[in-house]
């Protein structure tokens, strides 16, 4: 069927409604005022408070907690359990439950570091990048494809997945990390002693960029879209800024205005991403090779000449008469699909290189139809406002975002950290520290720990340690409006892939070795009439299953999975009854109880040890002898009614759905 | 500290209830606890609405207003003629189309009901429903990419994932029966844009679209795996263990939410399955939508099946007809819209027809709609097929609180633009749900920063079609 060429968006539209002098002239003065906001400031290391209670605290962390509880006349949460502390402790960090030996291991350890030893294990653990990478994959709205009208699979975008995944495993820097993601390419190509694998993992980082989102038949057309939105995911996720705002007017309620906007366009313009190809040209162009040979870079540039001279040949083949054109398309065309594949042996990443430099003009009201004047490539004015000075500007941009005065950069990532450990940011807007977004409850301790983390060095496992080791972590779980007060763990459920992953575990399934890509077709003729679509089923963990833009596996819509169209800073949980039927009627759900059934059949016949060993298996704790009882009872009820291992299956299934299983203390 | 204490008479009642027979509206909040804010409970809507739920047609692939509901006498008599190209998307710049010229429509109009409203050969059955529905001719949207267009439709933006529409009414009115999903979708095959058509987005995931695929098992996870005797001890032990887990925590309201959503879990087993058994239905109403006994497919399915559910209380129905492939797209030979329209003509009067008699269009609105027409024009005189068409199309409305045998809004001559009244998809959204007593304005979620709502910064409710 016939398929035709993009179009303009209609903006005007609905645009002229904002041109409404007076608002604007409001917004102004928004801005203005918007800059002695807290965030914006530097932090400085605040002095740690005192506080009466000395017994309790054990970090100082605990103690800028603690000064607050005790301004509001209350006590600080006693020590959770041992059996609490480790399954919270191995799920916090590596999205798994705890095995029997572990927990015993802990139990058994009365060293006063042993909890702190645990904690070491945990994140020297290949599953900890796992859990955390995640967390970041999130916050870059990770996918395999690439969300433009027909969804084109991205055969490399999985080597960025990994390169997060080990960059969390080694704690990479996190200034490291950002200026890896946003200038791994020209990091790259400025030191030459780079070892061959350093080169690689630079030119990887890079899919941060190239990751963003596609738009429409001919994604090339609609880059300026992809522009915005690695815009509004490097504001999001770096410096906790909605800068995209700013595309079509100055910042409502922030002090960033169009210009700053379009002084970082620039720098995305200036800068060439792979192309995942769409719908108008299937073909995936502009990869970047993992290496940088001399030899490699000859054979490509012969490559290149080879290409373009047979795209002109079958170009010129098709205005020969009929009779003619057909062979001489078809050796072309040939040749020109040996080369291809030959192209393909080589190793690339879907990520970026620098382009050629331009200046965009400014779009006015977002319209890249209709301009206004150039704009300097420049970092935003809200962090200095320094011009770029050569290339396309990433570097610099990277070293804007990563300096030591940045008042956004170490706050809003210590903020993720604390959020993932307590279940509620310091700031509860994780993605928005402008004006619109959450004051922190402790702006002191947030403080302390920005500059804290900034001089150790920007480790993240280190303030794992930090946030891990106080009293406060380490207290019993509270719910409620109170937890925003105690900064204490708040009981959560697990994530969609911390379930599914579990359950393969417990049905010993899982499969625990890092995969690369996904078994994608060969050919590439998606339209938006019939949109790539997949659903590789594996046992590897969730973090590795093939992610889609314009739709949704099953398991991660059913369980709150993150939007992979958007940064998702925090996400939100949902309890709905159509997840209760995933628990009882779902097929995968069933298997995985059933594995766990004979996984104990196997063990023993004494049904005492199978209910034991269920229960510190699934639950992270042995189970009490009215339980005993409770389960034996229900076995030799339902065995009357049934079988016995249909008995077995279905109260392995009562386990795995219920509240405690679910959740994490 | 609310301890959630399990009452035996409450699972008694939602068995009874599911066994017997039907219409459960009104009674589910008595399944709500008040200790736990359930994000599909019942609100009250911003002012007193006309229409409490949204059975929502959506045609797939873009349908030519001028060869439907748009009568266009001139465009017969210009055939042929060559136009200006202006900037229409869809032919700057594409080879081949340096010239165009109208074309005409293949198909006779006349004049039906009281109202005289003119209605193509396409849509006989439709068109003896003319008294009942508000024609919008005026219409116009964004983009003229089917993708691109197909989200607008529904989300109120052509570029980026934004909740549906479904997934707003949801959020802003809840749902009365709690059996049933609130916003359900009904999609033989997957739409363009996919998934996002009906997702929620930044909303709390509870709003998001259910869909349901016709046939054997509709809705995923519905069937149960084992007897109705063991799943209630499987439930009963269930419920033991997590009563125990209770006492044991301190005030977690999730924790007894999620026990409660297990019993209706439970009954959502008999009550989606129920809902979507079409032999409970007499052969008059069968043949009311052009169905067969014991067919589970086709857009007559498609429409009983919704009543079923508009019945039951679900909150917003969309219908997708067909989806991302074979269908409205008549690029090649606008003949296969006549295809289209025999399969849906009939189920729509059926629905219409049946929602009438039921007493139940005071209250339901239905919206048809596709993303946009089709050109009034082509390459050549006789090509056969046309082109995407953003600048006007038409869409109508019928049921609660719109005009019936009622026309708003014109195309000029040819049924290039919309010139009369138009009504931009902005327009359509704010006036659904106006009609549901909600003010687009109002109906905001706070995300990343600041409100958002259905129609971003725009949107009129079309007041001259509100009966």
């Amino acid at each position: 069927m016939m398929h035709i060429f993009l179009t303009v968006l209609l903006l005007g539209v609905w645009l002229e409604l904002r041109s409404n002098a007076i608002a604007e002239a409001a917004a102004v003065q928004v801005n203005v005022a918007a800059k002695d906001h807290w965030s914006f400031q530097t932090p400085t290391a605040p002095v740690i408070p005192n506080v009466k209670n000395r017994a309790w605290p054990r970090t100082d962390i605990d103690r800028f907690l603690l000064a607050k509880l005790e301004a509001n006349d209350l006590q600080p949460l006693g020590q959770a359990n041992r059996l609490t502390l480790i399954r919270r402790a191995t799920y916090d960090l590596t999205g798994l439950p705890p095995t029997p030996e572990e927990i015993d291991a802990f139990l058994n350890d009365n060293s006063p570091q042993a909890f702190a030893a645990v904690v070491n294990r945990l994140l020297a653990s290949p599953r900890y990048g796992e859990r955390w990478g995640r967390h970041w994959l999130d916050v870059v709205r990770y996918a395999d494809t690439a969300g433009e009208t027909a969804d084109f699979p991205i055969d490399e975008a999985w080597r960025y997945r990994n390169y997060v995944i080990n960059a969390f495993n080694r704690d990479t820097p996190f200034d490291q990390f950002v200026r890896e993601q946003l200038a791994g390419d020209i990091l790259a190509k400025a030191d030459e002693s780079l070892p061959p694998g350093r080169f690689a993992e630079l030119i990887t980082a890079t899919g941060y960029l190239a990751i963003s989102r596609r738009h429409g038949f001919d994604a090339r057309k609609d880059h300026y879209l992809t522009i915005e939105d690695t815009i509004d995911t490097i504001g999001k996720s770096f410096l906790g800024l909605t800068i995209a705002c700013a595309r079509c007017h100055d910042h409502k309620y922030d002090p960033i205005s169009a210009k700053d906007y379009y002084g970082l366009y620039g720098i995305f313009a200036s800068t060439r991403y792979s192309f995942p190809g769409s719908e108008s040209s299937p073909q995936a162009a502009d990869m970047v090779p993992l290496s940088n040979t001399k030899e490699l870079l000859d054979r490509m540039e012969a490559w290149n000449k080879e290409k373009a001279e047979l795209e002109k040949q079958i170009a010129e083949a098709k205005k020969q008469p009929d009779d003619k054109k057909e062979t001489a398309i078809r050796s072309a065309e040939k040749k020109l699909a040996e080369l291809m594949e030959n192209q393909k042996k080589i190793a690339h990443a879907y990520g970026a290189v620098e382009g050629d430099i331009v200046n965009e003009k400014l779009h006015k009201r977002g319209d890249p139809k209709t301009t206004g004047g150039e704009v300097p490539r420049k970092n935003i004015n809200l962090l200095g406002g320094q011009k770029v000075t050569g290339g396309s500007g990433r570097l610099q941009l990277a070293n804007w975002i990563t300096n030591a005065g940045n008042p956004l950069t170490a706050r809003v990532i210590i903020n993720r950290i604390w959020l993932h450990h307590f279940g509620r940011g310091l700031v509860s807007t994780p993605n928005d520290f402008g004006t619109q977004g959450q004051a922190p409850t402790h702006p002191g301790l947030l403080d302390w720990l920005a500059v804290k983390f900034v001089q150790s060095g920007w480790s993240i496992k280190d303030l794992h340690r930090l946030i891990m080791n106080s009293a406060s972590y380490q207290a019993v779980a509270a719910a409620g409006p109170g937890q925003k007060l105690y900064g204490a763990f708040r009981p959560r459920r697990l994530s969609a892939e911390e379930l599914r992953d579990t359950l393969l575990a417990l049905g010993l399934a899982l499969d625990c070795s890092t995969p690369a890509g996904h078994p994608f077709p060969e050919k590439r003729k998606f339209t938006q009439h019939t949109p790539f679509r997949a659903n590789y089923e594996n046992n590897h963990r969730s973090v590795f299953l093939m992610t889609q833009r314009i739709q949704r596996r099953p398991i991660m819509a059913l369980f709150d999975g993150a939007d992979s169209n958007a940064s998702t800073g925090q996400r939100r949980l949902s309890n709905v009854p159509t997840q209760a039927l995933y628990f009882m009627n779902n097929e995968f759900m069933h298997a995985q109880a059933n594995a766990l059934a004979k996984r104990l059949a196997k063990l023993s016949p004494d049904s005492t040890r199978r209910i034991q060993r269920a229960h510190r298996l699934a639950l992270g704790r042995p189970a009490t002898e009215r339980e005993v009882v409770d389960a034996a009872g229900f076995i030799t009820a339902y065995s009357a009614a049934s079988d016995e291992a249909k008995a077995w299956d279905t109260w392995c299934r009562v386990l795995l759905s219920s509240n405690e299983f679910l959740y994490v203390n | 500290m609310t301890a959630f204490r399990y009452d035996p008479n409450r699972r008694h009642f939602l068995r009874s209830m599911v066994a017997g027979s039907v219409l459960i509206p009104g009674i589910v909040s008595e399944l709500m606890g008040k200790d736990v804010p359930n994000p599909l409970a019942p609100h009250r809507p911003h002012f007193a609405p006309k229409a409490k739920r949204v059975i929502f047609m959506n045609m797939s692939g873009g349908v030519s207003h001028v060869d439907t509901f748009d009568h266009k006498p001139q465009l017969y008599k210009n055939h042929g003629r060559e136009i200006e190209k202006g900037d229409h998307p869809e032919i700057q710049n594409r080879p081949g189309y340096e010239k165009i010229f109208l074309k005409t429509p293949q198909w006779k109009f006349k004049r039906y009901g009281q109202c005289g409203k003119e209605v193509s050969e396409l849509f006989p059955e439709v068109a003896g429903s003319v008294d009942d529905i508000c024609f919008i001719n005026s219409m116009y949207t964004g983009h003229s990419n089917h993708y691109n267009a197909t989200l607008g439709m529904h989300t109120g933006s052509f570029t980026v994932t934004r909740p549906s529409i479904g997934a707003w009414v949801s959020y802003g009115l809840g749902t009365v029966n709690q059996n049933l999903p609130s916003f359900v979708v009904i999609a033989p095959q997957s739409p363009y844009a996919g998934g996002q058509v009906w997702g929620s987005d930044f909303l709390p995931g509870a709003h998001q679209g259910t869909r349901v695929v016709p046939g054997a098992n509709p809705v995923p996870n519905i069937t149960p795996r084992v007897a109705r005797n063991l799943q209630e001890l499987e439930l009963a032990q269930l419920r033991k263990r997590n009563q125990r887990h209770l006492a044991s925590q301190q005030a977690n309201t999730e924790l007894a939410a999620r026990m409660r959503a297990f019993e209706t879990a439970f009954g959502m087993q008999m009550a989606v399955p129920e809902a979507f058994d079409l032999k409970q239905e007499s052969d008059a109403t069968h043949k009311l939508y052009g169905l067969e006994r014991g067919q589970t497919n086709g857009f007559g399915w498609q429409c009983l099946a919704a009543r079923r559910l508009a019945e039951r209380g679900v909150r917003f129905i969309e219908l997708i007809h067909t989806g991302s492939s074979g269908n409205w797209d008549s690029h090649g030979d606008m003949m296969d819209h006549a295809r289209l329209a025999k399969q849906v003509d009939r189920p729509i009067r059926g629905l219409l027809t049946d929602l009438k008699l039921r007493g139940m269009l005071n209250d339901t609105l239905v919206v048809w709609t596709t993303e946009f027409g089709r050109t009034p024009f082509n390459n050549s005189a006789d090509a056969k097929g046309r082109e995407h068409h953003n600048w006007a199309f038409t869409t109508f409305l019928a049921g609660a609180g719109v005009k019936g045998g009622h026309t708003h809004g014109a195309t000029d001559e040819h049924g290039m633009r919309s010139v009369v009244d138009p009504v931009h998809t902005h327009d359509f959204h704010a006036t659904i749900l106006h009609l549901l007593g909600l003010d687009h304005q109002r109906l905001t979620h706070f995300h990343d920063g600041r409100d958002f709502r259905l129609t971003d910064v725009a949107g009129n409710v079309v007041q001259e079609i509100l009966a």
